[in-house]
């Protein structure tokens, strides 16, 4: 397969930081929300910020995030994660490595609602399952 | 910090189409499935002949969403989003639910950790 030449220093076309990815920008390479430190690690930031958000893939510890897990906003995220560490007080679903799920958030009070004639769908470890839905 | 040139076999130095992410394709620089917003605040991404909207992931800062699959419902509308400014996980999807019925219940429960409490969740047989 072909290669692409690369050298430096010369005239600027790639995009202007180190380690973020680079997309056109009317003709020109500029700074995406996306970078990667490392082969491994790959995750998207946003602007005026270098903490990762939104989503977040290292293939070198396992992890893997999408949403709010530095919890910078109201930390709403689902994580896969190989220790099962939570990072912060926020509201995360989690898939351990141990297969359990761990929810945080707010939890609804005592005074559930009524039944809502549906169910919910799940397939665990292949055999189908149902939990009965209650009004919010 | 020096600058890099990128040049290709045949000239081509950028892809074609603005906020879009290039993709080395046998040496060229070609336009990817991933688009950004000009102001770095979202990335997405579409696929070639795809109608009706972007699917597949939706990464957007600004509105504190973070989407995964058909979220537009271009096709079968299966998806999960991260509402954050709601603190809400989202689920669609037409066969996620079904409607009522007399279930059996079943001796198994499915294990739940939230905010550092155990909970079980009673599982009927489908």
């Amino acid at each position: 397969m072909a290669s692409i030449t690369i050298s430096s220093p010369s005239g600027a076309q790639t995009n202007p930081t180190d380690t973020k990815l680079p997309f056109n920008l009317g003709g020109v390479f500029g700074d995406s929300m996306l970078v990667q430190n490392t082969s491994s690690y790959l995750y998207a930031t946003y602007t005026g910020s270098t903490a990762p958000e939104g989503i977040e893939i290292d293939n070198g510890t396992g992890t893997y995030r999408l949403g709010d897990f530095d919890g910078g906003f109201a930390g709403n995220a689902i994580q896969i994660t190989p220790d099962g560490s939570i990072i912060s007080n926020s509201s995360k679903l989690i898939l351990n490595v141990d297969n359990s799920i761990e929810m945080n958030g707010l939890l609804t009070s005592v005074s559930a609602g009524g039944n809502a004639g549906l169910h919910l769908k799940l397939t665990i470890n292949g055999t189908k399952y149902k939990i009965q839905l209650l009004d919010d | 910090m020096a600058s890099i040139t990128i040049s290709s076999p045949t000239g081509a130095n950028v892809n074609p189409t603005s906020l879009q992410f290039p993709v080395n394709i046998n040496g060229d620089f070609v336009d990817s499935s991933l688009y950004t917003k000009i102001d770095k605040s979202a990335v997405y991404s579409t696929f070639p002949g795809l109608t009706g909207g972007t699917k597949g992931i939706n990464l957007d800062s600004t509105l504190q969403s973070y989407s995964l699959g058909d979220f537009n419902n271009v096709q079968n509308n299966t998806a999960i989003v991260l509402d954050d400014i709601n603190s809400k996980i989202l689920l669609t999807g037409v066969n996620i639910v079904t409607t009522g019925g007399v279930h059996a219940v079943t001796t198994k429960y499915l294990n739940l950790t939230i905010q550092g409490v155990q909970y079980c969740l009673q599982l009927l047989q489908f």
